[in-house]
């Protein structure tokens, strides 16, 4: 994809009228004046690159590396007036996907002849990460350029984010010079070692994604189906216990709560989200009916973790991409705030 | 474990087979541990689905059949109709789906015993199966909390990659960690 096509696609979108703030923000130049201006200018690509994922249609195969595990993927993404849909399939191993629409997420597991089906949450055009001030930002990460690359066939910026303690992870960031999109993305823990690695090996944006693309490649033709639509939502009463944390790495703040039906459970579940402005990690509080259901200890998925105690018939789960020793010791750190006291916050 | 035996597997789960082919695709089964494995896993993901899986149910009943096999030899008794064997019955769904491992264990080694049946289901004074059944019943359980704690922890791995899509960072992808597959899982 060229330059000049690239910049075509922005003059039909902005015939269509619905990517004003789009071609306003992705097409004024960022130019890094002078070194000790890097930071920022590393901090405005990392907004645009958010941006850009969220409103660019592209179909491209990246790889997905994990300690001694590689997969090979397939992303395609289309993003119009209508909204975003994007269907990611494994290439490598089960034909896992995962297709998210406006309204929900579903993943399908045929090894496991299952579907599970979330609600997807309405996003934003803009992420936090561009009316988050770069200062506060700067605080818990250095946020610096490290110069160029080229990957999949791209020229691409690299830009460095360093926790400066122990309790977040890192990131490398190849972004595409030209569209913005992240084209390759490592995380790494606060020694520098590696921990995960995606990386794109080929890449396009088609003008047009039919929609028989986006459908998934599995009928799931007798499929289990976990469904959090299906269970009715329950409403907590005001008067109920709300579920609190009272110790966080410094930085993080609750940015989000909600109660929410969940696919593999049948009870609401409480979720709060804390982030530092990068870094974000998500409590679940849950009523426990079973205890199968319990999830006790640390768990990981790449460089996610996860860490799940059960307090007097609730179980809390700490979700996150930030090291084990921290979702640990914030799970440790959840606390019950009594019905009365809560409904007056 | 190819393709093919693990379709005939699943419409022999939804009843699809017909009682030939389903003889076939048990004794197949029985011989390859991979599809055992996998058999569970169908009826323990499904069981859990429709929240058939009573708690404590699937060690409990493995330790039971356990002890019952050490305190004496394993006599299967025989079945006309094999294939209802097969089908879980409500509320026992995991009990079902274990004994039908346990039919599908012995079954393997009255093939190897030479023996002609005429039912999937018979086998006469088997010696040795015990340990292998055993050890795969206890696997079974195992694998029953793990297919449970692996879709809860999908479940909110989703749920917080909806919710921070509009704060901090992506990073790229973050989906490939659901659609990534992870053997041990």
């Amino acid at each position: 994809m060229s330059r000049k096509s690239s910049c075509a696609r922005f003059g039909l979108a902005l015939a269509k009228g619905w990517a004003l703030v789009l071609f306003a923000v992705l097409a004024t130049p960022v130019v890094a004046a002078t070194a000790g201006d890097t930071s920022h200018f590393a901090q405005a690509l990392l907004s645009r690159m958010a941006l850009a994922a969220k409103t660019l249609s592209y179909d491209g195969s990246f790889i997905y590396l994990r300690g001694n595990r590689v997969d090979s993927m397939r992303i395609i993404h289309r993003a119009d007036e209508k909204g975003e849909i994007e269907r990611l399939m494994s290439l490598t191993g089960p034909a896992r996907e995962v297709i998210r629409d406006n309204d929900t997420v579903t993943c399908i597991f045929p090894e496991n002849r299952a579907v599970m089906v979330e609600r997807a949450r309405q996003r934003q055009l803009f992420p936090a990460t561009l009316v988050e001030p770069v200062e506060r930002l700067v605080d818990y990460y250095d946020v610096g350029l490290k110069g160029q690359d080229r990957i999949a066939g791209r020229s691409t910026w690299v830009v460095s984010v360093q926790p400066k303690d122990r309790f977040r992870y890192g990131y490398e960031l190849w972004i595409d010079t030209d569209s913005h999109l992240l084209l390759k993305s490592v995380l790494l823990d606060a020694d520098g070692e590696e921990l995960e690695r995606m990386m794109f090996t080929q890449l396009e944006f088609p003008d047009h994604i039919p929609d028989e693309l986006l459908q998934p490649g599995i009928e799931g033709h007798g499929f289990v189906r976990f469904d959090s639509r299906s269970h009715t939502q329950r409403a907590i009463p005001e008067d109920q216990d709300r579920w609190e944390v009272s110790w966080l790495p410094v930085g993080f703040d609750l940015r989000e709560r909600e109660v929410a039906s969940i696919a593999a459970s049948h009870v609401p579940v409480e979720h709060l989200v804390y982030s530092d402005g990068l870094s974000i990690v998500s409590v679940f509080v849950e009523r426990i009916e079973r205890s199968v259901d319990k999830l006790e200890g640390p768990s990981s998925k790449g460089a996610v973790h996860a860490f799940g105690i059960s307090q007097s018939g609730y179980q809390i789960t700490v979700v996150g991409e930030v090291p084990a020793e921290t979702v640990r010791q914030i799970a440790g750190a959840v606390v019950r705030v009594k019905g009365a006291a809560a409904a007056q916050r | 474990m190819n393709e093919k035996s693990l379709e005939q597997l699943s419409s022999l789960m939804d009843d699809e087979l017909g009682p030939l082919e389903a003889e076939r695709a048990i004794i197949e089964a029985g011989q390859d541990p991979q599809v055992r494995a996998a058999w569970a896993r169908f009826h323990v993901v499904r069981d859990a689905v429709r929240n058939q899986i009573p708690e404590r149910v699937a060690m409990d009943f493995a330790d039971r059949v356990r002890a019952a096999i050490d305190a004496e030899p394993v006599i299967v008794a025989p079945s006309r109709r094999p294939s209802t064997r097969l089908k879980p019955v409500a509320g026992l769904a995991l009990a079902a789906s274990v004994a039908a491992i346990a039919v599908l264990g012995v079954n393997a080694v009255s093939q190897r015993g030479g023996m002609e049946s005429d039912a999937p289901a018979i086998a006469q004074s088997v010696s040795p199966p015990q340990s292998n059944l055993t050890a795969s019943m206890v696997q079974i359980g195992r694998e029953t909390e793990e297919s449970m704690q692996s879709a809860r922890l999908n479940s909110y791995l989703v749920n917080h990659n909806e919710l921070r899509a509009n704060l901090g960072m992506q990073g790229l992808m973050p989906y490939a960690r659901i659609v990534g597959y992870e053997p041990q899982e």
